[in-house]
């Protein structure tokens, strides 16, 4: 579900029928944006041109929620990630969030800025923001495995419904997961990342992959990371298939921190 | 073949309760000439067609003229579009409408869509919306091979 428009838009949704993948796109007026990313191998340098994406009017917006409220019901898990869209209030993904818990559905947040913020309050099962360049998250150096354990805590504690926080800083190497039992370092064996595009859309999709299929959250984390790593060691985008995931969940390993902060 | 290998896995559809104007937006948008209308459970209970629109802004008293064409264009037809905007689309659904289930051939869905003059038609699993079969899709099901 989202919004799509123009002649991108409509790419984008006959390559997702390709892929087999039922959509319930709203069309919107204004054309769906496209990021060019060049990467260059030789001198392990990437670049990347983002448009900003199209204007949703509010009529778009109420199709979408009526859309989305139908589609709660009949859903097992929602994964709600992303940037938002001019013209889309920031408190949108708590609003969704809302609509989730209230048909029971678990819910997956991963997204940046104020719309994680206003989105963790109304307690996704899982809240994974995206934190890439920032030094700071909730008053914490996160540039620090503390400081993500931190901030982890603090993130978990903000509403009871949250059961697993994901923090993830590259520039650091470092993932760790927090929960209301304990806290991780994951340390995945042998990475040849080539670029980390697409790398927490694995995940979630990974651990909704897993919640679907009778495995707790952390068994679906692990899931979710493998989905990460194949991602991660390929320099395409592309769809892999289940059992190359499955076949990398031995590499994931997940350090218990049982003093909660690793010295 | 299963018609479910060719139905196009959009489902798109709009509530009962919103504008005939909100309506053709949405049509016009999307390109299509008709649209599911479901429920709060998502269960499909009604399909509406440009078609249905366009009749119900003709006159009545044309239903009973062979030929219109000495009528004088009074802009009628866009005067009475313009009166059905604020109408629901509950009012001018087809509550008894024709649907396909994702196990039916392809076969049995193209006479089905023949022998009622379908354009589209809904393709239903336990009353909910799973895909929509346009009759084009037949024919752009044969290319699929070659775009491969």
């Amino acid at each position: 579900m989202g919004f799509i428009g123009g002649h991108t838009g409509r790419m984008l949704e006959c390559l997702t029928h390709d892929e087999n993948v039922t959509t319930n796109f709203v069309h919107i007026h204004g054309e769906t944006r496209s990021n060019l990313t060049i990467i260059d191998s030789e001198q392990n340098h990437i670049t990347t041109i983002t448009q900003s994406g199209p204007k949703i009017s509010r009529e778009e917006l109420e199709i979408f929620l009526d859309r989305f409220k139908k589609m709660a019901r009949i859903s097992n898990v929602i994964i709600i990630s992303g940037s938002i869209p001019p013209g889309i209030p920031e408190n949108i993904y708590a609003a969704l969030i809302d609509i989730a818990n209230k048909e029971n559905k678990p819910c997956i947040l991963n997204c940046p800025g104020k719309a994680f913020e206003m989105g963790v309050e109304a307690g996704p099962l899982v809240a994974y923001p995206d934190v890439r360049g920032i030094p700071e998250f909730y008053s914490e150096n996160i540039n620090s495995l503390n400081g993500l354990f931190s901030a982890g805590e603090k993130i978990i504690n903000i509403n009871p419904k949250i059961e697993l926080v994901i923090l993830s800083k590259p520039s650091i190497q470092e993932i760790v997961s927090v929960t209301k039992s304990g806290h991780y370092d994951i340390e995945i064996e042998d990475i040849k990342m080539t670029n980390l595009y697409g790398f927490s859309d694995s995940i979630t999709g990974g651990i909704a992959y897993g919640l679907t299929h009778d495995h707790n959250l952390l068994e679906s984390l692990k899931i979710g990371l493998s989905a990460g790593i194949v991602k991660l060691e390929s320099i395409k985008k592309y769809n892999a298939d289940l059992n190359e995931i499955v076949n990398e969940v031995k590499r994931v390993k997940m350090h218990s921190i049982l003093n909660k902060k690793k010295e | 073949m299963k018609i479910k290998e060719i139905m196009y896995k959009d489902i798109s559809s709009v509530d009962p309760e919103i504008s005939i104007e909100i309506l053709l937006k949405v049509l016009t948008k999307h390109h299509r000439s008709s649209i599911p209308v479901v429920n709060d459970d998502n269960e499909v209970i009604g399909m509406v067609q440009v078609e249905d629109i366009i009749r119900g802004s003709l006159p009545s008293y044309y239903n009973m003229i062979q030929n219109t064409s000495f009528i004088p264009d009074m802009n009628q037809l866009f005067k009475r579009l313009n009166s059905m905007k604020t109408q629901k689309v509950k009012d001018i659904m087809q509550t008894k409408f024709i649907s396909a289930t994702e196990e039916d051939t392809n076969t049995y869905v193209a006479d089905l869509m023949i022998k009622n003059n379908l354009q589209s038609i809904p393709i239903l699993r336990n009353k909910k919306l799973v895909g929509v079969v346009d009759r084009i899709d037949f024919l752009s099901s044969l290319l699929v091979d070659e775009r491969k």
